[in-house]
């Protein structure tokens, strides 16, 4: 598990390349483009079988939008997401119509953040975990029955309860009808969208127990999208940060919480507060807001807030590198800065 | 919330309720009836809509029947004792002329009593528009021509006002669920391709809602009234005003459809739903219009009252039913004139329950919309 | 089964925190209030029985999970709870100005001069989400403004100086121009400076902070707390935090209270509640929250089940069902009550004698 990136191109179930996405700024009664927001640009991993990368970052940095991009919920602006399927053929989706999409949608499943929007409180949990098998060709009723009764007690759900609506539900057990919903078709890919984040600290411990045990009985792949870095230590083998819309670093989970090598992951991790009252973090406070998505700074779009800031990075864009270990820093300074880890910035108080 | 939860997983020893397996229009019902209001206003809706059904049962004399001797007759209250025997009965009326302002002046009549029974016979109708009868709920024992009862007095030209409302409910109310009728069909169609679509459709859609939204109703009905040809059949006439009202009350329906078509675009189970690989039609089906029916059916219920005064207006103003046909605006266009209403203020009798039926209507309005969305 | 309740003035004692500048008599003294909603459904018993002390520069944290009461017992003491909901007993005791006496908020008139007067002058507050708090059709200099005008006698000259300085004092760059700047021009974390500034407006000893950095990110987040601990440090005002972070409360409080269902399962100095938690639950809590020193992939130790809906809290302890401790036949009977498990910490659990009435 604590294996280097491998080279993505062989193994990787997934592997997303350059991608960008613009949503365009219409404006007069032309509706002539006038602006992009730029909610992503240039964003690049791979995820090896059987793994979870997380996706982390503030709000607005395009973990959300590239998460979407790479299920095709929207249409992409650029850049390739190649994803081998279960047949061993490698098809890259970014370009695929509505209707290509189709036969591959089993194959990629999504939970969704918010346990309450995401179950139609019209349909019976039978219903909404039946759905998928109903519209890939399960046509026989009691097959179904059978199915979402084993799906439902994979994830911990009593099956005598499948007659019941949504709203007879907890949180954290809706949150298990979603999953269990996205596991009904045998997925490879699961886009897990801050699968936690709208639940009781005690029911998230519960959810992520339980995503951590689908994942080692049934090889899935996860793409785990978070802004709590808590939560990602606990669930990923490797870590993207994004920010403004790109990744500024990408590293083993270990790695980057213990030596970071970007500035912003430094400052994203000090403002973690720590659970234990007799130990403070020496916070590195980031200067200023985010910059905008439409007109990003120019050069390294974190220079105006980040402290190591030089002459050539408010010019020149950094590019994305490799280091030695497998890592991969965009930052001018990577090699040459001594960041603090989660360890080494905690002060008693 | 009425939601309760199931207590702990895994178990099995979850406490059952009927809550937990209840549906959408159950747990809608559930909240409904705990609105007072909106169940008293049901029940007058479906009260007034029982009035629709057995109109010509509980009038009691033919509406066009007029006595010019016997116009602007005063109610008479029923008496239901006679010297402490029961004998429901009508006071007769005897009119003077007054001497001083030469008007006739009616007085109750100790002397004639009408005796009452329950199913009178009286004019010819089909019952239920099938069974040809001439039996109505009251009535006059014996049904003599000279045995009379006005329970809420005469017109002008004499006719009893009572059997006249009865009728005049008929069509108003019809006419209000005939125009709704057709708005909820033109609402769901336009509102839906505007929602389901967008882009430029929607553009034109939203577009022509604000225009017709802007123009003004009176000017408008007068054109489109003085535009009906005045030969027309009452039958002509009543499809003519209820395509002329539902043209204007489409518009709102068309924006709660609209609406909610666009906000369920984004929910996440509709797109759950896609990455299952649902069709568009299922996704339509299955998942967006179940979850707005009711705000469907809250909004038809709030676009009837609307469709009503429309009707008695237009009528009212001389623009929409015309005698013979009788519908409430045209038993109001009796009580236009202040003096007649003075003299005759029973004449204003038909505007109760105009006032009542819209009261209603706003008050179940009110609870569907409350009860609309049980899950909050 | 009404409990005697015999909950005295807490004295505050130095903790592992280190010493830290708490003078005198609490500021806010909460003696078993209880705030229920009377429902359709039934009584919906919000906050059950919870009494606490705040005193002047100390910061107690009141932390748990969905419909534990957190939330309306901030409300119930600036009495803004809103109908079916009702404070049905209990004393909320709000130390005066300057030995002006003790007001009890629970007992004052609703919408009277007082309680206005109260709310905003000598108790500041501070909600989860700025943008519906603050107004979005006037600038958020005249919010300000307005708070300062009403509780201090400034010049009218003055108090736009004044309003630009408290901008400038809780880190709002530029605070010249952005005092006309309407909340929507605002990013989340300068929303959230400029409540802080107008719940400082009218000096006030005692802070609520309900889920102050929930909505925001966590670089803002640190901003914001680093904010509110320095404010604090200058002012010596006393501090409710309510949150449901865990991470937040080790860093703010200095005493913490944790709540259940509407029930306090234990308060007592935050040191002490995080390295001898007493109550099951506080255990379990603590040991469930995922941190970043974790060895990845690993499970954690959950809790079981989730919270019940409020409408339906078990019989007895609250938390019976889902206890790794529970005691057949003790703690489903009745509800054990508050009692002293260390120095000025308490816990109502029945492991620990005292918890029944005997």
């Amino acid at each position: 598990m604590v294996d280097t990136i491998s080279d993505p191109s062989d193994d990787a179930l997934l592997d997303v390349e350059g991608l960008r996405k613009y949503f365009p700024i219409h404006a007069g009664l032309s509706r002539r483009v006038v602006a992009n927001v730029r909610a992503v640009e240039d964003v690049s991993f791979a995820i090896p079988r059987g793994k979870t990368l997380s996706l982390v970052g503030e709000s607005g940095c395009g973990k959300s939008t590239t998460s979407r991009a790479v299920m095709r919920a929207l249409d992409v602006t650029g850049g390739s997401i190649r994803f081998r399927r279960q047949s061993g053929e490698v098809v890259d989706i970014a370009g695929l119509s509505r209707a290509q999409m189709k036969p591959l949608r089993s194959e990629i499943q999504m939970v969704f953040q918010d346990p309450f929007s995401s179950l139609n409180p019209r349909m019976t949990v039978a219903d909404i975990i039946g759905e998928p098998l109903l519209v890939n060709g399960i046509d026989k009723r009691q097959d179904r029955v059978d199915r979402v009764a084993e799906l439902m007690r994979r994830v911990g759900l009593p099956a005598q309860f499948m007659q019941r609506f949504p709203h007879a539900f907890s949180g954290g057990q809706r949150q298990r009808i979603g999953i269990a919903r996205a596991l009904a078709l045998n997925p490879s890919l699961m886009v897990l969208d801050e699968p936690v984040s709208a639940l009781d600290v005690s029911v998230q411990a519960q959810v992520l127990n339980l995503l951590l045990d689908l994942q080692d009985e049934l090889a899935l792949t996860y793409l785990f999208v978070a802004h709590d870095l808590s939560v990602v230590k606990h669930i990923s083998d490797q870590v993207a940060v994004m920010y403004l819309g790109s990744i500024v670093e990408l590293a083993d989970t270990c790695a980057l919480f213990d030596r970071p090598l970007h500035p912003y992951t430094e400052a994203l991790l000090s403002a973690v507060p720590i659970p234990n009252p007799r130990k403070r973090s020496a916070r590195v406070l980031l200067r200023g807001e985010v910059g905008s998505p439409i007109k990003p700074p120019p050069g390294c779009p974190f220079h105006p807030r980040c402290a190591y800031a030089q002459d050539r990075c408010r010019t020149e864009v950094p590019r994305l590198e490799r280091t030695a270990e497998g890592r991969q820093v965009r930052c001018h300074r990577a090699h040459e800065l001594d960041l603090s880890g989660v360890g080494s910035m905690e002060r008693p108080v | 919330m009425t939601a309760t939860y199931i207590e702990t997983v895994g178990d099995g020893s979850a406490t059952e309720s009927k809550v937990l397996v209840a549906s959408q229009w159950q747990l809608m019902w559930w909240r409904f009836r705990k609105h007072k209001l909106a169940m008293a206003g049901t029940f007058v809706v479906a009260f007034f809509y029982l009035v629709v059904i057995f109109a010509d049962f509980l009038a009691y004399s033919d509406p066009n029947a007029s006595e010019a001797y016997q116009a602007l007759l005063p109610p008479q209250p029923i008496h239901f004792f006679d010297d402490g025997v029961f004998a429901p009965h009508v006071l007769g009326m005897t009119g003077k002329r007054d001497p001083q302002t030469f008007k006739r002046v009616y007085a109750p009549d100790p002397e004639k009593k009408v005796p009452l029974r329950l199913f009178a016979e009286g004019y010819s109708y089909k019952f239920l528009g099938l069974i040809p009868t001439n039996r109505h709920l009251i009535g006059p024992v014996g049904a003599l021509a000279e045995d009379t009862i006005f329970l809420f007095g005469t017109d002008m030209q004499g006719r009893d006002i009572w059997s006249r409302l009865m009728i005049g409910t008929r069509t108003s109310l019809t006419i209000g669920l005939a125009g709704v009728t057709l708005s909820l069909l033109l609402g769901i169609l336009l509102g839906g391709i505007s929602g389901f679509y967008g882009g430029w459709i929607d553009n034109l859609i939203q577009r022509s809602i604000e225009v017709l939204k802007s123009i003004p109703t009176i000017p408008l009905w007068m054109g489109l009234a003085a535009a009906m040809p005045r030969d027309w059949t009452v039958v002509q006439v009543y499809l003519a005003i209820t395509v002329i009202i539902s043209l204007l009350g489409w518009t709102e329906l068309a924006r709660v459809v609209r609406g909610r078509f666009l906000a369920l675009r984004e929910e996440d189970f509709v797109m759950a739903a896609e990455l299952a690989g649902c069709s568009r039609a299922r996704i339509i089906a299955r998942h967006m219009l179940p979850a707005f029916m009711s705000h469907i059916i809250a909004a038809v219920t709030l676009a009837f009252p609307a469709m009503i005064i429309s009707e008695t207006s237009l009528s009212f103003l001389g623009l929409g039913m015309r005698p013979p046909a009788v519908s409430w605006g045209v038993l109001l266009q009796q009580a236009q004139n202040v003096q007649a209403i003075a003299i005759s203020p029973w004449l204003l009798i038909p505007a109760i329950p105009v006032i009542v039926i819209i009261l209603a209507f706003n008050f179940m309005g009110d609870g569907m919309r409350d009860a609309a969305d049980p899950y909050g | 089964m009404v409990e005697e309740l015999t909950v005295k003035h807490f004295e505050i004692t130095e903790t592992a925190r280190g010493p830290k500048q708490m003078n005198g008599a609490p500021v806010l003294s909460v003696r078993d209030l209880r705030t229920h909603f009377f429902q359709d459904e039934g009584v919906t018993k919000a906050v059950d029985g919870v009494s606490f002390d705040v005193c002047p520069g100390q910061t107690v944290g009141i932390v748990g999970e969905s419909g534990c009461g957190k939330s309306v017992t901030s409300l119930s003491i600036l009495r803004i709870v809103d109908p079916p909901g009702r404070i049905v007993s209990g004393k909320i005791l709000l130390r005066r100005e300057g030995g002006g006496g003790v007001t009890d908020i629970a007992a004052l008139p609703a919408n009277s001069r007082a309680l206005r007067d109260i709310r905003g002058g000598e108790i500041g507050l501070v909600f989860q989400e700025p943008m519906s708090s603050l107004s979005p059709v006037h600038t958020i200099g005249s919010q300000l403004m307005e708070a300062i005008r009403l509780h201090t006698h400034l010049h009218e000259s003055a108090v736009r100086e004044r309003a630009i300085d408290m901008l400038r004092q809780v880190g709002i760059p530029q605070p010249e121009q952005r005092i006309d700047s309407y909340a929507a021009q605002l990013s989340g974390g300068l929303r959230q400076r400029a409540m802080i500034a107008i719940a400082l407006a009218g000096q006030p000893r005692l802070l609520i902070a309900d889920e102050p950095t929930t909505a925001l990110d966590v670089t803002t987040q640190a901003q914001i707390l680093e904010l509110l601990r320095s404010i604090q440090e200058e002012t010596g005002m006393a501090v409710a935090l309510i949150t449901h972070d865990i991470g937040v409360i080790a860093e703010m409080c200095d005493y913490v209270i944790i709540m259940y269902l509407g029930r306090v399962v234990e308060q007592g100095p935050v040191d002490q509640i995080f390295f001898s938690p007493k109550h099951p639950y506080t255990e379990a809590l603590l040991r469930s929250v995922p941190n970043v020193h974790s060895e990845p992939k690993t499970r954690l130790p959950a809790l079981a089940g989730s919270v019940p809906h409020p409408l339906h809290r078990p019989e007895g302890c609250p938390f019976h069902p889902r206890c790794a401790r529970f005691m057949p036949g003790t703690c489903e009977r009745s509800q054990p009550r508050l009692t002293e498990v260390g120095p000025d910490q308490r816990a109502s659990c029945f492991l620990y004698p005292g918890a029944d009435h005997g």
